[in-house]
C-alpha cells in the first residue's frame, strides 16, 4: 500500500489492493488508480468526496473488480463486492475506451455499447468515479 | 526459423516489430524500457522449475533497438514495464493457445509500471500478441505446446 500525500493538500488518499485479491485486473486498476491521484491534487480531492461500491465487468474475459471508496482510502477488490452501488460492464475494448477518455459511460450506455447501472442513492457514482479515472490529454505519452 | 529462447529468434521478433507499421504507430513517444522475466516450471520442456530467463527490450519513439536476453536479472528499477510470468505461460502466447489480454487481465502475468501509458496504448498490446502468436515462425525442438498449460501462475 503506498500513501499519496500531498505537499500542499490535506486530501491523502491511499490506493491499496485488497488482501485476497490476485487478478491481474485488479492490479492494473491499482497501479492505474494510484497514478492518477499521486500526480494531481484535483483527482486527489475528488476521490477523497467519493463512497460507495463501483463493480467494473469484462464482459468478454468473464473479469471483473470493484472499486470501493471510503473517503481516506480506495480498495480495489476481484470480482463483485457486494453491496454494490453501480456496476459497468462491457467489452475489455469498450471500458479500455472509457478509461482513455474516448468515450462517455452514458452516450455508451445509450448506444448499447456497455451497461451502465446505479442506485438511486448513489445515481452519479459511474460518473464521478469515470471522471476521476479516465486520463486526460496530458496524462501519458 | 529460430529456436525459442535464441539470439536469432530475438532479432527476428524486433526485426518484425520493427516492419510492422502498427508497432510504430500505437507506441508511446520517447524511450522506454521492459523488462520481461519468464520463471522456469514443471510444464515447459524449456525452462525447469527453478530457472529463470529475463530480456530486456528497449523502444525509442515506436521503434525497437535492443531486445536481448539478460544474464542476470538486473535491478527493476529503472525499467518503464516489467513483465513477468510461467516459461509455459510466455511460450502458449508464443505458441499462440494463451490471448496476452487474458493473461494480464487474469494475473498469470503480473504487469507493474506506468498503467497510464498502457491504458493510452491499449492496441499494442494486440498487436504484439500478434507478432508474437503469428507472425514470428519458431522452431521448437523439444516440442510445441499444444494445450495451455494447467494451474498457471506467474512464479512457475
Amino acid at each position: 500500500m503506498v500513501v499519496v500525500k500531498a505537499a500542499s493538500s490535506s486530501f491523502n488518499v491511499a490506493v491499496r489492493l485488497a488482501p485476497d485479491a490476485s487478478s491481474g485486473l485488479a492490479s492494473i486498476v491499482q497501479q492505474y488508480l494510484e497514478q492518477q491521484l499521486a500526480e494531481s491534487a484535483d483527482r486527489r480531492r475528488r476521490a477523497f468526496r467519493i463512497r460507495g461500491r463501483l463493480g467494473l465487468v469484462a464482459t468478454d474475459y468473464s473479469n471483473a473488480v470493484t472499486v470501493e471508496f471510503t473517503g481516506d482510502e480506495i480498495s480495489v477488490h476481484d470480482g463483485m463486492h457486494e453491496p454494490l452501488d453501480a456496476r459497468i460492464a462491457g467489452t475489455h475494448q469498450a471500458l479500455t475506451k472509457l478509461l482513455q477518455g474516448e468515450a462517455n459511460p452514458l452516450i455508451e450506455h445509450l448506444r448499447g455499447r456497455i451497461k451502465v447501472t446505479s442506485k438511486l442513492r448513489n445515481l452519479w457514482l459511474p460518473l464521478r468515479v469515470h471522471r476521476l479515472m479516465k486520463l486526460a490529454r496530458t496524462d501519458a505519452r | 526459423m529460430p529456436e525459442i529462447y535464441s539470439i536469432q529468434w530475438y532479432e527476428a521478433l524486433k526485426d518484425l516489430l520493427n516492419r510492422n507499421p502498427e508497432v510504430e504507430k500505437n507506441s508511446p513517444r520517447g524511450r522506454f524500457h521492459v523488462l520481461a522475466i519468464i520463471n522456469g516450471d514443471t510444464q515447459s520442456p524449456y525452462l525447469a522449475l527453478g530457472e529463470m530467463r529475463g530480456f530486456v527490450v528497449e523502444f525509442v519513439d515506436g521503434k525497437c533497438l535492443e531486445y536481448a536476453e539478460l544474464r542476470s536479472c538486473p535491478p527493476r528499477k529503472g525499467f518503464n514495464f516489467i513483465f513477468e510470468m510461467s516459461a509455459s505461460v510466455f511460450e502458449g502466447i508464443a505458441a499462440g493457445l494463451i490471448d496476452l489480454v487474458d493473461a494480464g487481465l487474469k494475473g498469470t502475468i503480473k504487469i507493474t509500471g506506468d498503467m497510464r501509458i498502457l491504458i493510452r496504448h491499449a492496441e499494442l498490446v494486440n498487436v504484439i500478441y500478434d507478432v508474437y502468436a503469428r507472425e514470428v515462425e519458431t522452431l521448437w525442438p523439444h516440442g510445441k505446446p499444444s494445450s495451455p498449460p494447467q494451474n498457471l501462475s506467474v512464479a512457475g
